[in-house]
C-alpha cells in the first residue's frame, strides 16, 4: 500500500516537472494564435481557436516579417561557420589529445578559456576588424567571428572524444606507415563520428542563438538572422505585437524542438562534455 | 571505498596517456594545430588585446583621437556606485542561481534515476529551455509574468494568492531573473549529474541495501559522495556562465528597475554600446575578463581532471 | 520646356512680379514656376514674401528665407543650372544608412522600384538598430570616405553628428532649380523640425541657427494627450487643459476596470523625456542654465518645478493602473488599446495602433488633444524625429544624385505614403493637414500642432544625452516605486548629472 502511494506520488511529481518545463511553451503557442487585442483583453486566453487568425499571424511572420529569409540566412551562416570550425578544430583537438609538445597544457587551457570570455569584451573590436577588412553586412562578416567563438567549443568537446579512443589504434596505424594526418583522416574520424555530431550540434545552437555580434555586423533586413529578426520585433520604444512575437518564438523553436527530440542522445552527450554555450 | 578505487584507475589511465613518449616531428603539430591557433590569435586574442588598449583610453563617440588616460577608467570603476551595484547583482546571480540549480538538479537526477515509465519524454522536455534563443526566453517570460494579462498572475489570483511585482520592484526583479535562470539551467545540472548516476554500477546500491541502509542514508552516504565530481563540474560551468549573464537580462528586464538586475556584462553593454563610452565600458569588461581568466585557469584544471569521469 | 535661358529668366521674373502684385493666384504661380524650373524653396519663399504666411505651412526659417527671400534672388537661382531633369542621374547607385528600429526602412523598401522608375537611381538601404546605427554613422563620418551618400540621424544626436561638421551644407542644392524638384516644397517643413535636425551654427556651436545641413525626415513626432471621449462625456467632464484638470479627471474617472490615467512608470527612456519633461516645461521649468562654452552648464533639477513635476506623477499613482511602475511603451499602448486607461500623454506615434480597430477596442472612443499646461504656458513637449543629410566626405561625384534621392524620400508623396501605410508621423505640415489622410486618421492635425510647438530637449546637445537620460529614469522610477521621495530623486539626478557635465568639461 505504501509502495503504491509512493509510486503514485512519484508519477505526480514527474507530471509536475513536465508541466513546469513545458507549460511556458504551450502558453507561447496559445498567444501566437490570437489577435493582439485578445491577448490583452482576454485573461486567461480562451481555447477557441480561429483558424483564420492562426493563418494570418503565421503568414505575417513568414511572409511580411521576412522570417523565411531570416531562417535562410541563419541556415547559411550556421552551416558554413560550423563546417569551418570543425575543419579547423578537429585536427587541433586531435593534436591536443595525442601529440606531446612544449606548453601543451598551457595552450590547451588558453584555448579553452576563450569559451568563457564575455562577448561584450570583444564585440566592439570584432566589429571594427570586420569593417576594416570590408566584410561588414555580409555572410563572411558573421562567419569569421562565429568560427572564432565555436572553435574552443569544438576543440573542447573533441579532445574528450579523442581521449576516449585507445591510443593503440593510432599506434597500429602509425606502425603501418601512415602519417599523423592520414591516421586522423582515415582511422580516427570514423571512430569519433558521434563526437563530431555533438560538436556540430552545439556549435550550431550557439550560432543560431548569437545576438550581440550579429546586431553590430548585419545592417540590412535582407541579411538578418532569425535572432535579429526576432529582436527587432520587441524593441523597447514601440508597441509589442505579442501575437506576432509569440509566433516568431514558435517558429524559431521548431528546429530546436526537433533537435532535442530526435537527437536527445547527442545533446545529453554534448552537455555532459560541457558543451552548452 | 568504491569512489576511491574509481578515481585511482582514472588517474592511472590519465597518467599513462600523458607521459607516454612520442617522438614526433613538430611538422605534425604545426599542421594540425597551426590553423586553429592562428585563427584564434587573429580573431580572439587580438580583439581581446584591442579591448585592453581601449580600456586605457577615454574613447567615446565623437572623439576622433582618443586620449591615453592610463588606469583612470579602472580607478573610476572602483568609486562608481553603478559598478559595485552591478558587481553585487552579478554575485547574487552566481550565488543564488547556481546554488538552487545544483540542489534542484541533483534532486531531479536522483528522482529520475527511479527510471519511471515515460521519464525519457520528460527528459526531452527538460532539454528544451537550454537550447532556446535568449530573446525568445525573454519574450516568453515577459508574457507569462505580465502583471495585467499574464497567465501566472491570473493563476495565483485564482488560488487566492497575491502575485508579487515580478519585474516591477527592485526587491523582486532580481529574484525573477534568478527564477527564470533556474528554469532554464537546472536541467543542465540535472543532465550531468544524471549521466554520472546512470554510469554508477547497480551493485554499489544493492550492497548498501543488504547492509540495511535506509533510502535517505543511502543518498547521503553513498550517492552524494559518488556524484560529487559531477556536481562540482556542473556548478563550475554554471557559475562561469551566470557570471557573464547578459542575454537573459537583455531579453527579460533590460537591467531594471532601478538597475536592480544590471549585471556586469549588461553594465558594460550599456556604457559601451548604448552610451558610447567605449573606454569605460572596455575597462568594465576587462575586470570581468581578468576575473574569468583567473577563475578558468584555476578551475579548468579541476574540471579536466574530474569532468572526464563525470561525463 | 524648350525655352532658352534668357527667355526663361524673364518669364520667371514676370511670374514673380505678377504674384507679388497680386495679379496671379498661388496655384497658377506654382504651376507656372514649376514649368519654368523654379525650385520649391524659391516658390515658397516668394509666396511667403507676398502673403506673409502660407496657409498650412510654417513661416520660412532663416535658412530658407535668407538666400531666396526677395524676388530678385529668384532669377539668379534659376539661372544657376538648367531645367530640372528627373533622370539626370539615372544609373547612379546611392547608399543610405538609416534606422531599422522604426518602420521607415520598410516604407522606403516598398518604394524602391518607384524611385528607380522616376529617377533612374538605384538606392541601397542599410538599416541597423539604433546602437549599431550610431556606431556605423560615426565610423563613416570619421573615415576618409563615407560609404554612404545619405545618412539618417536621430534628432537627439544632431549636435554630436552635424555639429562636428561632418555634413554637407545643403542650401546650394535647395536653391538650385536644376537639382531640386519643382514640387519639393522646402517651406512645408515645420520650423521646429528644421531647428532640431536641420540648422546648425558650427562656429558658435548653436543648434537651430546657421547653415542648413539636414532635412527633416523620414519622420518626426512629439507628444499628445490621449483621452477616452466616452468616459469624459459620461462623467460630464471636458478633456484636461491644465495639469490640475488632468489630476481631477484622473480622480473622477478612476474605477476598478479603468484607470483614471496612466504614464510611463517603468525605468524607460520615455519616463523622463515624455512624462516628466512635458510636465516640467509646462509648469515653467527650465532644464539647464548657463552654457557649455562658459563652462557653467548646470542642471536645475533641484528647482521647485523639477521636484513638483515628479511629485505630480507620484500623486497620480493611486489613479493609475495597478502595475504602472512596470509600464513602458508597450504596456501603456496595450492597456490603452484594451480600454483600461482613461487618459494619458504619449508619443503621437502610437495614434496609429490606437485608432486601428484591428489592434484597439477604443478606436472610435478616443480623442486627441494638446498636452495639458499650466495657465499661461504653451502646451508643448519634447521633440522627437530624425534628420537626413549628405556626409561631407561622401563621393563628390555622387552627391547631386544623393540630393536627388534625399528630396525624393522627403517629398510630400513619400511622406504621405509613410503616414498612410504605417502611420509614421510625417515631417511636412501639408501631410499633417492632408484632408484625405485626416479622414482616415483624425488625430493628424493635433499631432502636427504638437510637432510644430515641440521643443528640443536641452541635454541633447551633449554626447552623454542617453546616459544622462538613463540616470534620470532610474532615479525617477525609484521614486515611483516608493524607494525615495521626489526631492531625493531630483537631488540624486542633479548630483549624477553634474558629475557627467564636469567630466565632459562643460561645467567647472
Amino acid at each position: 500500500m505504501r509502495r503504491l502511494a509512493g509510486r503514485v506520488l512519484a508519477y505526480v511529481l514527474l507530471v509536475v516537472v513536465a508541466v513546469i518545463g513545458f507549460a511556458p511553451f504551450v502558453y507561447l503557442l496559445i498567444i501566437s494564435t490570437k489577435r493582439r487585442i485578445d491577448i490583452v483583453a482576454e485573461v486567461p486566453p480562451s481555447l477557441n481557436f480561429n483558424v483564420d487568425q492562426i493563418v494570418r499571424n503565421y503568414s505575417e511572420v513568414i511572409n511580411s516579417q521576412g522570417m523565411l529569409s531570416f531562417t535562410g540566412n541563419s541556415i547559411i551562416v550556421v552551416g558554413i561557420s560550423t563546417l569551418v570550425a570543425l575543419i579547423i578544430g578537429v585536427p587541433a583537438a586531435y593534436a591536443f589529445s595525442r601529440l606531446r609538445f612544449r606548453g601543451r597544457d598551457a595552450w590547451a587551457s588558453t584555448v579553452l578559456s576563450f569559451r568563457f570570455m564575455p562577448p561584450v569584451a570583444v564585440a566592439i573590436p570584432i566589429f571594427l576588424m570586420i569593417r576594416s577588412i570590408g566584410f561588414s553586412n555580409s555572410y563572411p562578416g558573421l562567419i569569421i567571428p562565429y568560427v572564432a567563438f565555436t572553435l574552443p567549443l569544438v576543440i573542447w568537446i573533441m579532445i574528450g572524444f579523442f581521449d576516449e579512443v585507445p591510443r593503440d589504434i593510432d599506434d597500429a596505424a602509425l606502425v603501418d606507415g601512415c602519417g599523423r594526418v592520414e591516421v586522423l583522416w582515415r582511422v580516427l574520424l570514423p571512430i569519433v563520428g558521434s563526437g563530431i555530431i555533438v560538436s556540430a550540434i552545439f556549435g550550431a545552437i550557439f550560432i543560431w542563438n548569437e545576438f550581440l555580434v550579429a546586431l553590430y555586423i548585419i545592417n540590412s533586413r535582407s541579411l538578418q538572422t532569425v535572432t535579429l529578426g526576432a529582436a527587432t520585433l520587441v524593441s523597447a520604444q514601440r508597441p509589442i505585437d505579442w501575437n506576432i512575437a509569440a509566433a516568431v518564438g514558435i517558429v524559431t523553436l521548431i528546429p530546436i524542438f526537433l533537435f532535442s527530440l530526435f537527437i536527445q542522445r547527442y545533446v545529453v552527450r554534448g552537455i555532459t562534455a560541457g558543451a552548452v554555450r | 571505498m568504491i569512489a576511491q578505487a574509481d578515481r585511482t584507475t582514472l588517474a592511472e589511465q590519465q597518467r599513462r596517456g600523458r607521459f607516454r613518449k612520442w617522438s614526433l616531428p613538430s611538422r605534425d603539430v604545426l599542421l594540425l594545430l597551426g590553423p586553429a591557433v592562428l585563427y584564434l590569435i587573429a580573431f580572439s586574442v587580438f580583439p581581446l588585446l584591442y579591448s585592453l588598449r581601449i580600456s586605457f583610453t577615454d574613447q567615446g563617440a565623437a572623439q576622433d583621437a582618443a586620449q591615453w588616460i592610463g588606469l583612470e577608467n579602472y580607478a573610476r570603476l572602483l568609486s562608481d556606485p553603478f559598478f559595485w551595484n552591478a558587481a553585487t547583482n552579478t554575485a547574487a546571480m552566481v550565488g543564488a542561481a547556481v546554488t538552487i540549480q545544483v540542489v534542484l538538479g541533483t534532486a531531479l537526477a536522483v528522482f529520475f534515476n527511479l527510471n519511471l515509465r515515460g521519464s525519457w519524454l520528460v527528459r526531452g522536455i527538460l532539454i528544451l529551455p537550454m537550447l532556446l534563443t535568449p530573446i525568445v526566453v525573454g519574450v516568453m517570460w515577459r508574457a507569462l509574468f505580465n502583471p495585467d494579462w499574464g497567465i501566472i498572475n491570473w493563476a495565483l489570483e485564482e488560488v487566492g494568492l497575491d502575485a508579487p511585482n515580478w519585474l516591477g520592484s527592485t526587491e523582486w526583479a532580481i529574484r525573477t531573473l534568478i527564477l527564470v535562470d533556474v528554469w532554464q539551467w537546472t536541467p543542465f545540472v540535472f543532465l550531468i549529474v544524471f549521466a554520472r548516476l546512470q554510469a554508477l554500477s547497480v551493485e554499489v546500491f544493492e550492497a548498501a541495501q543488504v547492509d540495511g541502509a535506509g533510502a535517505i542514508a543511502m543518498i547521503r552516504r553513498i550517492t552524494l559522495p559518488l556524484l560529487w565530481p559531477a556536481i562540482a563540474f556542473a556548478a563550475i560551468f554554471r557559475a562561469i556562465d551566470a557570471f557573464r549573464s547578459f542575454d537573459l537580462v537583455y531579453g527579460l528586464s533590460y537591467g531594471g528597475p532601478a538597475r536592480s538586475t544590471t549585471t556586469l556584462s549588461f553594465l558594460a553593454f550599456q556604457n559601451g554600446f548604448q552610451f558610447q563610452n567605449y573606454g569605460y565600458a572596455a575597462a568594465t569588461a576587462y575586470v570581468m575578463v581578468i576575473i574569468l581568466m583567473v577563475a578558468t585557469t584555476v578551475l579548468l584544471r579541476y574540471v579536466r581532471l574530474r569532468g572526464a569521469d563525470a561525463a | 520646356m524648350d525655352l532658352d535661358k534668357g527667355r526663361r529668366r524673364d518669364a520667371v521674373a514676370e511670374a514673380i512680379d505678377a504674384v507679388l502684385n497680386g495679379e496671379l493666384n498661388r496655384r497658377e504661380f506654382i504651376r507656372r514656376a514649376t514649368v519654368l524650373g523654379v525650385s520649391g524653396g524659391v516658390i515658397s519663399a516668394v509666396l511667403a514674401a507676398c502673403s506673409g504666411q502660407v496657409p498650412g505651412t510654417a513661416a520660412p526659417t532663416a535658412g530658407s528665407a535668407a538666400p531666396a527671400g526677395s524676388a530678385s534672388a529668384a532669377p539668379s537661382a534659376s539661372a544657376a543650372g538648367g531645367a530640372y531633369d528627373p533622370m539626370k542621374y539615372a544609373g547612379t547607385k546611392v547608399g543610405i544608412l538609416m534606422t531599422g528600429d522604426e518602420n521607415d526602412h520598410r516604407a522606403l523598401n516598398d518604394k524602391l522600384a518607384d524611385l528607380k522608375a522616376e529617377t533612374g537611381i538605384e538606392l541601397e538601404i542599410t538599416s541597423p538598430a539604433l546602437g549599431p546605427l550610431i556606431e556605423n554613422t560615426l565610423q563613416n563620418l570619421q573615415a576618409e570616405r563615407s560609404s554612404f551618400e545619405i545618412i539618417n540621424y536621430l534628432g537627439f544626436l544632431t549636435t554630436q553628428q552635424v555639429g562636428a561638421g561632418y555634413f554637407e551644407p545643403l542650401q546650394k542644392y535647395v536653391d538650385d532649380p536644376a537639382e531640386t524638384p519643382p514640387d519639393w516644397d522646402f517651406g512645408d517643413f515645420a520650423e521646429s523640425n528644421l531647428k532640431n535636425v536641420g540648422l546648425y551654427d558650427i562656429a558658435n556651436k548653436k543648434l537651430g541657427e546657421g547653415k542648413l545641413y539636414g532635412i527633416p525626415g523620414l519622420h518626426s513626432g512629439s507628444v499628445v494627450y490621449f483621452y477616452r471621449e466616452d468616459l469624459f462625456e459620461a462623467a460630464g467632464l471636458e478633456p484636461a487643459k491644465t495639469w490640475d484638470e488632468f489630476q481631477a479627471a484622473a480622480e473622477a474617472l478612476h474605477t476598478d476596470d479603468v484607470a483614471g490615467c496612466s504614464f510611463i512608470g517603468a525605468n524607460d527612456f520615455s519616463l523622463a523625456t515624455v512624462d516628466w519633461y512635458t510636465r516640467f516645461i509646462t509648469i515653467g521649468g527650465q532644464l539647464m542654465s548657463g552654457s557649455p562654452e562658459t563652462k557653467d552648464y548646470k542642471p536645475n533639477l533641484t528647482s521647485p518645478e523639477a521636484v513638483k513635476a515628479l511629485q505630480m506623477i507620484i500623486d497620480l499613482l493611486p489613479f493609475a493602473p495597478e502595475n504602472v511602475t512596470t509600464y513602458g511603451f508597450a504596456e501603456n499602448v496595450d492597456a490603452f488599446s484594451a480600454g483600461k486607461i482613461a487618459q494619458m500623454i504619449f508619443w503621437s506615434t502610437i495614434a496609429g495602433p490606437v485608432f486601428n480597430t484591428e489592434t484597439s477596442t477604443v478606436a472610435d472612443k478616443t480623442g486627441v488633444g494638446n498636452v495639458p499646461a499650466d495657465p499661461g504656458e504653451t502646451p508643448r513637449a519634447i521633440l522627437g524625429g530624425w534628420g537626413v543629410g549628405i556626409p561631407a566626405n561622401a563621393d563628390p561625384a555622387k552627391k547631386p544624385a544623393a540630393w536627388r534621392v534625399l528630396t525624393w524620400i522627403t517629398s510630400k508623396e513619400f511622406n504621405t505614403y509613410e503616414a498612410d501605410k504605417y502611420q509614421i508621423d510625417p515631417s511636412r505640415n501639408s501631410v499633417f493637414n492632408d484632408p484625405a489622410l485626416i479622414d482616415k486618421f483624425p488625430y493628424l492635425p493635433v499631432a502636427g500642432e504638437a510637432n510644430a510647438n515641440a521643443q528640443t530637449i536641452e541635454t541633447s546637445i551633449l554626447n552623454d544625452f542617453f546616459a544622462m537620460n538613463d540616470m534620470m529614469n532610474v532615479e525617477f522610477n525609484k521614486a515611483l516605486i516608493g524607494e525615495q521621495d521626489a526631492e531625493t530623486a531630483c537631488a540624486n539626478v542633479q548630483e549624477q548629472w553634474e558629475e557627467v557635465l564636469r567630466r565632459a568639461d562643460v561645467l567647472a
